[in-house]
């Protein structure tokens, strides 16, 4: 064993169960890759999140969702039946046994099966359950019905995004959902954090609409100090000038500059190519405002689309680094893939499957220098740890098996 | 008033613009103490983005996004480029728990803090580092910025509709993902450190950060060779799946139909018998693939209605659907965020009373709160060195003679 595989992983020991449907897969799949020991309880036959597409080779099937493939890893799963009286004690005793507690059902759903907080505290005072739900557990939108643009569009994000001229967009990928699974990490981490002083958990209650409205930026500021509502601007960041998605020979590019030195540096390299010589070095548009002005915009807008379209995205890319333009490619998922950077650092781990076999699969965002991630370990089969789990928890091979069959696990 | 999580935690935060700001504000927001160190000779540069209430201010006032994302902490002026400054800052991080910068690489390095040197003075700290593209790799020192960063991430391309440019998400996402994972990054490094006894350097990527987002989307590419596209406001599996023009000027409703139950319902909402009997829409595979009859079909009913009543109406009847709300429907209007204590009003001593949104979650026996107004550059440089560091004021004056609080 190397030096590293011997360490133990940041979050080895916490125990978590997952309950958790999209909106919280992210959430207790972040903790799984941590090295929390997350138990993932899906109803027999399997969750409704192993529908999901994209499917390997297109086949959809339970065991074949690369959605699902993704959002799980590093977990161990069981099936059990919380609708069952038997299911519902087995389910008690594992939370007995539990840190953490990740659910996503609707509002009052776990306390009509004598599953909720109140019910679960009495037997685990040092529980955290994070309940991550469309609109919180309180307040009179608790029972509406939620989705990710649904979010997207109640949060405030999606009025900001999208074409001037064109309707509120919605992110790519449940980033609704995803903002709410990482703001419920935070939270659950700080919950167990605290449990350590108190010996007291807590019940969070996390609200996707208000994970969306937590990164408006300067949404809310703008509101506030001066009136006036941000509205849809296209690519086009309010802060710089230009920031807006253009076109090149193999797609699009981008940059970002806030200031008159990187606005020189840009123009001293465009000009280069005998684009825009005239217009884009008059010396007034040194200052961002003045650049900005719609009537600039249209002039100015057209010569970078021109001018991107001498050359490729990757090209672009480097020759403007090396200028110390803050210029970049709008990369496609293909190009992420293959990005040699992402792949100096280790980002992908490859993780066999015994259903999709071997795939390169996105890294976390992050390096522990002290306490290694882990790796390597797929998404579970439908039940692949009950024997395991259950187990640990004293029931016999014998009994599960007569659980089994009771339609219990 | 009930307890904070993070009480118990002192951040040294040399952080600066977005994304770092952000993590250590939730941190501060969870009771951490975050002691934010600043120079008037290296400002924060978020305090001069503005918004202002009239006139710009100083910088050292601060301004609306560096309020927004600096309230609850403790600024200490300090010039790292002295000898004293930097002795302090060691002082500071002896007794801190948790490091945050995002420094373009090798930031940290120029002032001698570089984390083996932090590790010396104190082996618990942990430290995290949120540089654009991380600190290792062939890329570490290209220069990035978040809209930069979604692009590169894979995200932009993907978001709007396919006939027309990438329009990217409408803020600088790359810096919110970055946050928030750095925050998860950082706590779960505590929790280790409670076990081990030892604190670590993490080095966070503000790049990769987004890439893990799109995970099922690269995954797709990896095994099937498919590079996913702008899809608008579509699903390949749900149909209606968009955002609907309502009556008023830029007043929009967002519905989502996943099964025939609720394709169902939405007919009756609107009153079509004939639309729920077409066989054409029975399914989802046949609602998908009549997407743009039905989206126009759908429109011309929400047209008729201002977008609440259009979410009403349809969530009574068990139709995900929502108003595409501004920031004005979100403080002013709706119920549920007012219900929820979301915004919450600070009083800054210079700018006035703002409120400024929470955090989105509750704890049933903790708390987030919203203790202080983001501080003037160097507001708690006495309380800081006095209080925390213990320092005489003999010693204190014998600094500020050298210059170090400037």
């Amino acid at each position: 064993m190397t030096e590293q595989a011997k360490r133990e992983t940041t979050l080895a020991g916490l125990r978590v169960i997952d309950l958790a449907d999209e909106k919280g897969l992210y959430c207790t799949k972040l903790l799984a890759d941590l090295g929390a020991d997350v138990i993932k309880v899906e109803k027999p036959g399997g969750d409704a999140t192993r529908q999901i597409a994209p499917f390997w080779h297109d086949e959809p099937h339970p065991e074949k969702s690369l959605y699902f493939a993704y959002l799980n890893t590093s977990k161990r799963g069981i099936t059990l039946n919380l609708e069952h009286p038997r299911g519902q004690q087995i389910f008690k005793h594992l939370v007995n046994k539990a840190d953490v507690l990740v659910e996503t059902f609707s509002p009052g759903y776990l306390d009509s099966l004598g599953l909720g907080y109140l019910d679960l505290k009495m037997l685990n005072r040092a529980l955290v359950m994070t309940s991550i739900t469309p609109f919180g557990q309180s307040g009179p939108h608790r029972d509406y019905k939620g989705s990710d643009i649904v979010a997207s569009a109640m949060g405030g994000l999606m009025y900001q995004t999208g074409e001037a001229d064109g309707p509120p967009t919605v992110g790519h990928g449940w980033q609704a959902y995803n903002m709410a699974s990482s703001f419920a990490a935070i939270a659950t981490l700080a919950a167990v954090h605290y449990r350590r002083v108190s010996g007291q958990g807590d019940h969070v209650d996390v609200s996707v609409q208000e994970s969306v409205a937590s990164i408006l930026e300067s949404t809310l500021p703008v509101f506030v100090y001066e009136g006036r509502i941000v509205r849809r601007r296209g690519s086009q960041h309010p802060l710089a000038y230009p920031s807006r998605i253009f076109t090149c020979k193999d797609g699009y590019w981008t940059t970002n500059l806030n200031n008159a030195a990187l606005w020189n540096l840009l123009v001293a390299w465009i000009v280069a190519d005998g684009v825009g010589v005239e217009e884009l070095t008059k010396p007034e548009y040194e200052d961002l405002a003045t650049r900005r002005l719609p009537e600039n915009d249209r002039k100015i807008t057209p010569l970078l689309n021109e001018w991107g379209m001498l050359h490729t995205k990757e090209w672009i890319f480097h020759e403007g680094q090396k200028r110390r333009v803050p210029v970049a490619p709008a990369s496609t998922i293909e190009d992420v893939v293959h990005d040699h950077h992402l792949e100096a650092r280790g980002y992908f781990t490859e993780i066999e499957h015994t259903e999709l076999g071997t795939l390169k699969y996105p890294g976390a965002p992050y390096k522990f220098h002290g306490t290694p991630l882990r790796a390597g370990r797929p998404a579970p089969l439908v039940g692949q740890h009950n024997q395991e789990v259950y187990n640990e928890l004293g029931i016999s091979k014998k009994e599960l098996d007569n659980l089994a069959k009771s339609g219990v696990v | 008033m009930s307890k904070l999580p993070l009480e118990d935690i002192r951040v040294i935060d040399f952080s600066w613009v977005l994304a770092g700001p952000f993590a250590t504000r939730m941190l501060a927001d969870m009771g951490a103490q975050v002691i934010k160190i600043e120079s008037r000779r290296k400002i924060d540069g978020l305090r001069a983005y503005g918004p202002w209430r009239g006139e710009p201010t100083p910088p050292e006032l601060g301004c609306g996004l560096f309020d927004l994302y600096n309230r609850n902490k403790l600024s200490i002026a300090l010039d790292l480029t002295t000898p004293g400054g930097l002795e302090i800052c060691k002082r500071l991080i002896a007794i801190g728990d948790i490091v945050v910068e995002n420094y373009s690489v090798r930031g940290m390095e120029k002032f001698g803090l570089q984390y083996p040197v932090l590790q010396k003075i104190n082996p618990r700290i942990v430290m995290i580092s949120m540089a654009g593209l991380g600190q290792t790799g062939p890329y570490r020192e290209y220069i990035s910025f978040g809209p930069t960063l979604q692009a590169l991430s894979g995200m932009s391309v993907l978001v709007g509709f396919p006939d027309r440019d990438p329009v990217g998400i409408g803020n600088s996402y790359p810096d919110h993902t970055a946050a928030v994972h750095a925050v998860i990054a950082v706590l779960a490094a505590l929790d280790s450190r409670e076990r081990t006894g030892k604190g670590q350097h993490i080095d966070l990527s503000q790049y990769e950060s987004v890439t893990g987002l799109l995970g099922p989307q690269i995954m797709d590419y990896v095994a099937n060779g498919r590079v996913p596209q702008r899809m608008g406001n579509r699903l390949p599996s749900a149909s209606p799946h968009g955002c609907y023009r309502c009556q008023g000027d830029d007043r929009w409703c967002v519905i989502s139909v996943f099964n025939d139950a609720e394709w169902q319902s939405l007919c009756k909402v609107m009153d079509k018998p004939a639309l729920a009997r077409d066989p054409k829409f029975a399914t989802v595979q046949g609602r998908v693939s009549n997407s743009d009859e039905l989206d126009r079909l759908v429109e011309s009913w929400t047209v008729k209605y201002p977008p609440e009543e259009v979410m009403e109406r349809l969530q009574k009847a068990g139709v995900a659907a929502g108003v595409v709300q501004n920031i004005e429907d979100l403080m002013v209007r709706d119920p549920q965020i007012k219900a929820r204590g979301y915004y919450q009003e600070v009083e800054h001593p210079v700018t006035g009373v703002s409120a400024l949104e929470g955090l989105p979650f509750q704890f049933s026996n903790l708390s987030w709160s919203m203790r202080s107004a983001a501080p003037i550059l160097g507001e708690h440089t006495h309380q800081v060195l006095a209080e925390i560091l213990k320092m005489p004021e003999e010693e204190i004056e014998r600094f500020a003679q050298e210059g170090v609080f400037e």
